[in-house]
């Protein structure tokens, strides 16, 4: 498939446009906080030259594109500089801290995908029939249910009325080690042949990945439903069913495919809510992921470390937009064709 | 014509209550609208809408003063969650009353002048917004800026515009090409008039079927920001908010988390389902 | 005895009515439609847009919308009622009885599949079970040759997007011949492509036809290409058949006044032309006439227009008509 290949490399490109954009953005808008970023670095005690000179080596009293360009050179080379809130290296920080929360978004947002294309399935196969009646109430609650609230009714639920579940302990129970290797815990554990500290590890993500996983899966089971609807009046399944394909055959093969694609084409972007979310679900949750560094990063005016994250997030996901529109080109051909846009 | 404007409404509410709970969706936002308007004269205790302090009454539990309890610090959760509702739906109006039109503009600039320079910066930088994960951007805009519910409506505006952006673009740039447009052009009408009489009209239910349709999403977001302390401040209320304080003290005084918990799910219930009802009535897809 | 030859019946559609829920009413889109094929005949369907035609296609196939509800009569295929048939029955009539030509063949091929794939998934269940892979694809690549496609096997391995509409609509036509079916309904085919390459379609299926002996139903809105490639015609208006008979006794002799007016269209009969041809639009089908349903927009009705159905009655042999006041016309 070299036209695949072709689109991939051209995406690529762009995204490098994109990355290189957003770096600006969250460059200028980091600027404009209001306070003096080396005042804030070395706190209220340290004296006026000390200060003057960390600006002088921070190149703070430069004009701004001087600034992003030293700024730039360093992200380039991986180093987003000294956080003033852990007084480490922001790279270092991010090493430790984003393992955690990407586990925690790729339980949330991938098993959950098929989980709503088998409920979108069912729904159309059983249209105005209790199942779809079931599937379809449910979803109007569920979609209604903000991610932090089902996060705080989980708690309340599963960690204190009916404790049957780990709910604010972290990735492990206590007295459990699972050498890193992947940064996945579950992975990890079963990388290390622990099948116990696997269970218990994928225990602990059970909630806070229902919690944020659970509107966008009833989000992408009502478009599969409303999809393989609309799909199944098109004339190519009529043009099928009237040469005598079986029924089954016709809905399995004919129906199924083109009625995902819109759904899995929209992942990239709940890939990207789930990532939001996870900032207020780890805090409830208490999970160690990076929300608390961003959060503090961001309150304490850590301009490295909010750079850092943001970069960070949005290489992420654009890398997941490109997987995804890589599985899409897969599954349509027509988007193999290099798109104008 | 008079006649033909019942005729027309009256075929837009056969479209609109298609689905029975549409309907339901609509009497739940009557419900709300209402309560923003006139909760604040019809709740038990009005003044606790505000910084009000009653420790003899603090945490107490759902009773008949209370029916849904009391707060830390004595204040009545429900009168608290009715008075919040105001500001929750200011919150959602002004979001998509400010990002439409800016997205409009800038997608109909750019689709108009598709393939130019112009098309290029706007786009490529409406790109850019919708790279970063939405509650990110919102949480750093939020957090740069001084924490009060007219920034976190700020950070919202922002991230929320390209989407309309999108949209526009891709109306403007469809039509930049029909014959009437061009016609237009050579009749040397002005770009306002193609813009608002000719573009415009072809986006506007697509438009207002998004809007009624964001309006449930624009409300979630404004309750996260709430809930991470980047909202409205105390002691007004805010759903968020209240339930972020409710937290620190499950499970034991749980109404204050269960109580403001079911006010938003119920709210957003009803905007998603109003929203439905307007997507069949304008007859346009959800997507 | 209706119809021209004295070949074996092989469609025979008796007083057969189709309505559709829309909203919880009745939408009463077919109202006892009649007529026949036999072996080796042509056939035209002709009327106005939204009058029916594709709709008796559909009932033909069993392939009617969910909500259609039939209303009365029957379709028989090679003496079997369609709507009665059990699924083996009704498998083997769509397999190898009959196929149905799609108006668009953009929407008829699956764009996320390829032709391959979509060929020789339907060959193989018209095939006897257990032909080789590689017999369904001969059979494919000489049916995509007959169609007058160059170069088969890169056709195979396209994608719909990368056809053009006339080489899908080929290759639909291909789909519809290859597992020798007897009887081709044709839904106003290459319409929505160009008028070149709709004639080159027409043309196709015209010599398709006389080479394989084939039977056909052409459904068209356009009195010359019915004139052109049927023998027998059937005018339609409003899910009734006004007019039938020999396609040239009725276009000859016109006897009811919507084929009159209908000809009077004639060249620019278009779906937009034909509403300023004749006045009036096509009635609302949840509402319709208690009388003949051309009589708001008839020149020529009278009381009894109004209130009865007229009979389609022999008015010349073997030349039909649904009009009260039929004589008076010629």
């Amino acid at each position: 498939m070299p036209s695949l290949l072709a689109t991939v490399l051209k995406r690529l490109g762009w995204a490098s446009v994109v990355l290189a954009g957003l770096s600006i953005l969250i460059f200028s808008l980091v600027r404009i906080m209001p306070g003096d970023p080396a005042r804030l670095a070395l706190g209220p005690t340290a004296p006026e030259e000390v200060v003057e000179r960390y600006r002088e080596r921070m190149h703070y009293n430069e004009p701004l594109p001087v600034q992003y360009y030293f700024w730039l050179r360093q992200v380039l080379h991986g180093d987003f500089g000294m956080s003033t809130v852990t007084k480490r290296g922001v790279s270092q920080d991010l090493a430790e801290f984003m393992p955690a929360t990407l586990e925690l978004v790729i339980w949330a947002g991938i098993p959950p995908l098929f989980f709503a294309l088998l409920l979108g399935v069912l729904g159309a196969m059983y249209k105005n029939r209790w199942p779809d009646y079931v599937i379809r109430f449910s979803s109007y609650i569920i979609i209604a249910t903000p991610t932090f609230v089902w996060a705080v009714l989980f708690l309340l639920i599963f960690g204190y009325w009916l404790p049957v579940l780990p709910s604010i302990g972290g990735r492990l129970s206590m007295g459990l080690a699972v050498p890193t290797v992947t940064g996945l815990m579950v992975l990890d554990a079963l990388i290390a042949g622990q099948p116990a500290a696997a269970w218990d590890a994928f225990a602990h993500l059970l909630l806070p990945s229902l919690a944020l996983s659970l509107g966008h899966t009833m989000q992408e089971a009502r478009l599969t439903r409303s999809y393989m609807l609309e799909n199944a009046g098109k004339d190519y399944i009529t043009m099928v069913t009237s040469q005598g394909v079986p029924r089954d055959v016709v809905n399995r093969k004919f129906l199924l495919r083109p009625s995902i694609i819109p759904t899995v084409s929209i992942m990239g972007l709940d890939i990207a809510a789930i990532f939001g979310n996870a900032f207020l679900v780890e805090t409830i949750f208490n999970w160690p992921g990076m929300s608390r560094y961003a959060m503090n990063a961001i309150l304490g005016k850590d301009i490295n470390a909010v750079c850092g994250v943001v970069m960070v997030l949005g290489v992420i996901f654009i890398m997941t937009n490109l997987l995804v529109d890589v599985i899409v080109m897969i599954l349509d051909p027509r988007m193999r064709q290099s798109r104008s846009k | 014509m008079d006649e033909s404007w019942k005729e027309t409404l009256k075929r837009s509410w056969l479209k609109y209550s298609e689905s029975k709970i549409t309907v339901l969706g609509l009497a739940i936002v009557a419900g709300f609208v209402f309560l923003a308007l006139f909760g604040e004269r019809l709740v038990p205790y009005p003044e606790h809408i505000g910084s009000f302090v009653d420790f003899a009454n603090a945490g107490g539990a759902p009773s008949g003063a209370h029916p849904f309890g009391t707060d830390l610090i004595g204040r009545d959760v429900l009168s608290r969650i009715v008075g919040s509702f105001r500001n929750t739906l200011l919150m959602g109006v002004i979001v998509l009353c400010i990002s439409a039109p800016v997205g409009f503009m800038v997608g109909v600039i750019a689709g108009y002048n598709k393939g130019k320079l112009i098309d290029t910066i706007l786009m490529r930088l409406t790109d850019i917004f919708l790279a970063i994960p939405p509650l990110v951007l919102a949480l750093a805009i939020a957090s740069v800026l001084e924490p009060n519910m007219t920034n976190s409506m700020l950070a919202i505006t922002v991230m929320w515009w390209p989407w309309y952006a999108r949209l526009s673009y891709g109306v403007a740039s469809s039509l930049r090409t029909e014959n009437y447009i061009i016609y237009a052009e050579l009749t040397g009408v002005r770009l306002p008039h193609i813009i608002f009489r000719e573009i415009l009209p072809n986006c506007l239910s697509a438009m207002l079927t998004k809007m009624t349709l964001d309006m449930g999403y624009v409300i979630i977001m404004g309750a996260t920001l709430s809930y991470a302390g980047l909202g409205e401040q105390a002691p007004k209320p805010a759903l968020g908010s209240m339930i972020s304080q409710g937290v620190k003290y499950m499970p034991e005084q749980w109404w204050l988390t269960v109580f403001p918990a079911i006010a938003i799910i119920v709210l957003i219930l009803g905007f998603n389902l109003f929203g439905d009802g307007i997507s069949n009535m304008l007859g346009t897809d959800e997507s | 005895m209706r119809g021209m030859g004295e070949g074996e019946i092989l469609l025979d559609i008796k007083d057969f009515s189709v309505s559709f829920d829309v909203y919880g009413k009745k939408s009463h889109v077919l109202d006892g439609i009649t007529f026949r094929v036999r072996a080796g005949e042509r056939v035209g369907l002709v009327g106005e847009s939204g009058c029916g035609k594709t709709t008796t296609l559909k009932a033909i196939l069993r392939v009617l919308p969910k909500n259609a509800v039939i209303g009365g009569g029957s379709v028989l295929f090679g003496g079997r009622d369609v709507f009665g048939m059990a699924r083996p029955e009704l498998d083997d009539m769509r397999r190898r009885g009959a196929g149905m030509i799609f108006q668009d063949p953009s929407s008829a091929l699956n764009p996320v599949f390829s032709v391959k794939s979509q060929f020789l998934t339907a060959l193989r269940y018209a095939n006897p079970p257990g032909t080789p892979k590689e017999r369904l694809y001969e059979i494919a690549a000489e049916a995509l040759d007959s169609v007058m496609l160059p170069d088969p096997h890169r056709i195979m391995d396209s994608f719909p997007y990368q056809l053009s509409g006339g080489m899908k609509q080929r290759v639909c036509i291909a789909m519809t011949i290859a597992a020798g079916r007897r009887l081709l309904l044709a839904d106003e085919p290459g319409t929505s492509l160009d008028v070149t390459i709709q004639d080159q379609i027409l043309r196709l299926i015209n010599k398709l036809v006389s080479e394989k002996g084939l039977s056909v139903v052409m459904v068209s809105h356009s009195v010359g290409v019915i004139r052109e490639s049927t023998n027998y015609v059937n005018i339609m208006y409003a899910g009734t058949v006004v007019e039938s008979g020999a396609t040239d006794d009725v276009f000859g002799n016109p006897m009811h006044p919507y084929t009159t007016a209908l000809m009077s269209c004639v060249p620019k009969l278009t779906g937009g032309s034909i509403a300023q041809g004749i006045p009036g639009r096509v009635p609302d089908y949840m509402n319709t006439p208690a009388g003949c349903r051309f009589a708001p927009r008839c020149p020529r009705a009278k009381g009894a227009c109004h209130e009865r159905k007229p009979p389609h009655a022999e008015a010349a042999p073997g030349h039909y008509v649904s009009c009260h006041f039929a004589s008076e016309a010629v």
